[in-house]
């Protein structure tokens, strides 16, 4: 058996009333990129909300990286990396500095140097000194893959990291994913994007009313959830 | 004390799905005639075995048979709450959070019964129905606005995992506080509670006064289980039809 | 790569608490507005003569503080809260008692500063003074009695800052939790005011209330902030 970048064992989650997440099982590989496709309010930012340490299953078990959650997640959040559709930026500071003070939680060294070279990946090196307020959807977005980085995470779990971005800037950020797969790190893509998703991943779900439909092929899977989404 | 107890409530720290019946309610007509027997029998006792009427505060002294129990009882449910509160957050047994929320309305229940037959006492012995002054009825008001909270805490929140956890915390913190709410309100109010009488010494109201609390029991009991068997049951109906999907989902 | 103590991150918490506050200073003159309005509520509900005001200072000046407090109580999660900082730092590998602590150390200080200044707005608008000998005791038992309060409010913001209405659940929670210790310090200022020294009793009582729910938090926190939910 393969280790796996994580394994999520018959999970339920009930969330007001409902369930948000009915009886899934999914893994992936470690190095593999899973893309997690489906409509709103499918269960897809439940789960990986879940992967990221914030959420606990109603039942079932989640193991990342090879730890349960069951467990002390402490040390698991210092090798997962999470972007979320906002950005967790303290608004009213300049980006650097934001930057540099969630380095000092994660205990990164040269932490200038690293934020430096990350903003500067991510097309925000000259944004260091201007307010995170003053970004706009797409750099924002940017920001927050910056500062899920900061710390080199085994595994990157992303929800939505597309949306608000121009084609330059989706490209930059294919190639952090790429970058990320290539360096043996895993990644986790909730996304909308199929046909990007068909290119990017090795690996696809698709979750339709908190069940897994489809588990296999990104070509496939993007094709089926077309289909669904037709 | 409970059979559901064995039975685990489906929680995410179990991996199988055990299947919770409600505790039958068996007995329940007879508990509660026992419940209204032993306070008809209190009543008797208050009416034959002790004087009507003592000196000083004369007959009003009567109501302390029921103020008493009232205390006691409040003090045993609110550190039940406590314990129940503990066990939940060890656990996650959703069982604990339904005991704790049932121990938490039998100890509001006395709380109030407190209040209404003190003030009913005051105004006979003081000639007022409220005095900001006494250190006890004063300690009871308090309580009584701390646990209104965590009543409240039932219909604010309603992600149920969420409510429980919350609610533990806060009965926790609420049964941390009381000593503080005691003895701050001990210390520095001014102390006019009557808490020895003339004539209180008699060995006959003696008696009385722990028969009184034992006669008390088996209605707080009472209330107890009306409480916690609502809850279970109307838990248990959501329960079966959450199950029922899960089990198509596995079958399919 | 390697851990950061948890001292290290209880400064890193803090000081980033501070700057943010600096930056907008919101919950600082949110604060500080509701105090002054609560003193001006006072002038005109009793008559501020030296008569009455000898029997009431103590108490004003306390629901003041209080009203205020509650303010900056309020503001401990919410502010993170609505920008997803929270979520940023629930997701980083910090000790949830360090964060606990964190918030309660930088929610004390500004409200520490606050009451110092709206202590000297009081005795200048109400023409009050503090004897000398008393006024370290007194310092102490505000210094103490709001470390109280913010070890019990931080906790209850916690519990409150994602519900409808948290921030009206937050002051019925909080008010009946802080009212013995109210109450013991009302007590204390009343004699410090009138030149007696606060007696061991009191100071003694305060510090065993800040204990008590520093220690509940240490233990506690952990369960108010998991699965906090967000938006899905």
């Amino acid at each position: 058996m393969t280790a796996q970048a994580f394994q999520v064992r018959g999970v339920w989650k009930r969330f007001g009333g409902r369930d948000a997440l009915s009886n899934v099982t999914l893994s992936a590989p470690l190095g593999s990129c899973l893309a997690l496709l489906g409509h709103n309010g499918s269960g897809k930012t439940t789960l990986l909300r879940m992967l990221a340490t914030l959420a606990t299953p109603t039942e079932g078990d989640v193991t990342v990286l090879g730890m349960s959650l069951r467990d002390d997640v402490r040390a698991l959040r210092s090798r997962i990396g999470v972007v979320l559709d906002r950005h967790l930026l303290p608004r009213d500071f300049p980006l650097g500095d934001a930057l540099r003070m969630y380095a000092g939680l994660y205990g990164v060294q040269d932490a200038a140097d690293r934020v430096e070279e990350l903003a500067t990946r991510l097309g925000l090196g000259r944004r260091l000194d201007d307010p995170v307020r003053t970004f706009s959807r797409g750099m924002g977005q940017r920001a927050s893959i910056c500062r899920a980085l900061l710390h080199d995470p085994e595994l990157l779990l992303l929800d939505e990291p597309f949306t608000g971005l121009d084609a330059r800037a989706m490209d930059v950020t294919d190639e952090v994913i790429r970058a990320t797969i290539a360096a043996g790190r895993s990644v986790v893509l909730v996304t909308h994007d199929l046909e990007r998703a068909a290119r990017l991943a090795t690996h696809a779900a698709v979750l339709a009313d908190g069940r897994v439909v489809f588990q296999g092929d990104p070509a496939e899977a993007a094709a089926a959830a077309a289909r669904g989404a037709a | 004390m409970n059979t559901a107890a064995a039975a685990s409530d489906a929680d995410w720290s179990q991996g199988a799905i055990p299947f919770e019946r409600p505790a039958p309610s068996r007995f329940f007509v007879a508990h509660a005639a026992l419940a209204l027997g032993a306070l008809l029998w209190l009543n008797w006792t208050i009416v034959h075995d002790v004087p009507l009427a003592i000196k000083g505060i004369g007959s009003s002294y009567l109501i302390f048979f029921y103020h008493f129990p009232s205390a006691l009882n409040m003090g045993v449910a609110y550190t039940a709450l406590m314990a129940f509160s503990v066990a939940y957050l060890r656990t996650k047994r959703p069982v604990w959070d339904r005991r704790a929320r049932a121990a938490a309305e039998v100890g509001f229940l006395a709380n109030a019964v407190l209040l209404l037959t003190g003030s009913t006492w005051a105004k006979a012995a003081w000639n007022a129905w409220w005095v900001w002054n006494d250190p006890r009825l004063m300690s009871a008001a308090v309580m009584s606005l701390v646990y209104v909270g965590y009543l409240m805490l039932e219909s604010a929140i309603e992600e149920p995992q969420r409510r429980r956890q919350i609610s533990a915390v806060y009965g926790i913190l609420a049964f941390v506080n009381l000593p503080v709410v005691y003895y701050s309100i001990q210390w520095f109010g001014v102390a006019s509670h009557p808490m020895k009488m003339d004539g209180m010494s008699d060995p006959a109201i003696k008696s009385a006064k722990w028969l009184s609390v034992l006669l008390f029991v088996p209605f707080y009991l009472l209330l107890y289980r009306w409480s916690y068997d609502r809850r279970t049951r109307a838990e248990h109906v959501e329960d079966v039809l959450q199950r029922v999907r899960r089990l198509e989902e596995k079958a399919a | 790569m390697t851990a950061p103590s948890e001292l290290r991150l209880f400064r890193t918490l803090v000081a980033w608490d501070f700057l943010r506050e600096m930056r907008r200073r919101t919950t600082l003159l949110s604060m500080g507005v509701m105090g002054v309005i609560t003193l001006f509520l006072f002038s005109f509900a009793i008559r501020p003569e030296d008569a009455v005001l000898a029997n009431t200072r103590a108490g004003i000046l306390w629901v003041t503080f209080l009203l205020a407090a509650t303010i900056g109580i309020d503001r401990a999660f919410r502010n993170d809260a609505e920008s997803g900082v929270l979520e940023g730092l629930l997701l980083a590998p910090v000790g949830r008692a360090t964060l606990y602590y964190a918030r309660v150390t930088s929610t004390f200080l500004f409200v520490a500063s606050l009451q110092a200044l709206l202590l000297v707005l009081f005795l200048l608008l109400f023409n009050q003074e503090i004897p000398r000998a008393t006024l370290a005791p007194m310092l102490a038992i505000v210094a103490a009695t709001s470390l109280g309060f913010v070890a019990v409010g931080v906790l209850i913001s916690a519990m409150t800052w994602s519900l409808p209405a948290g921030d009206v659940l937050l002051r019925i929670l909080l008010f009946p939790m802080l009212l013995p210790v109210f109450n013991v310090a009302v007590e204390a200022t009343d004699k410090a005011f009138a030149g007696r020294a606060p007696s061991w009793l009191h100071v003694g009582m305060i510090c065993a209330f800040d204990l008590l729910f520093l220690g509940a938090g240490h233990l506690l926190f952990e369960h108010l902030v998991k699965d906090s939910g967000g938006r899905t």
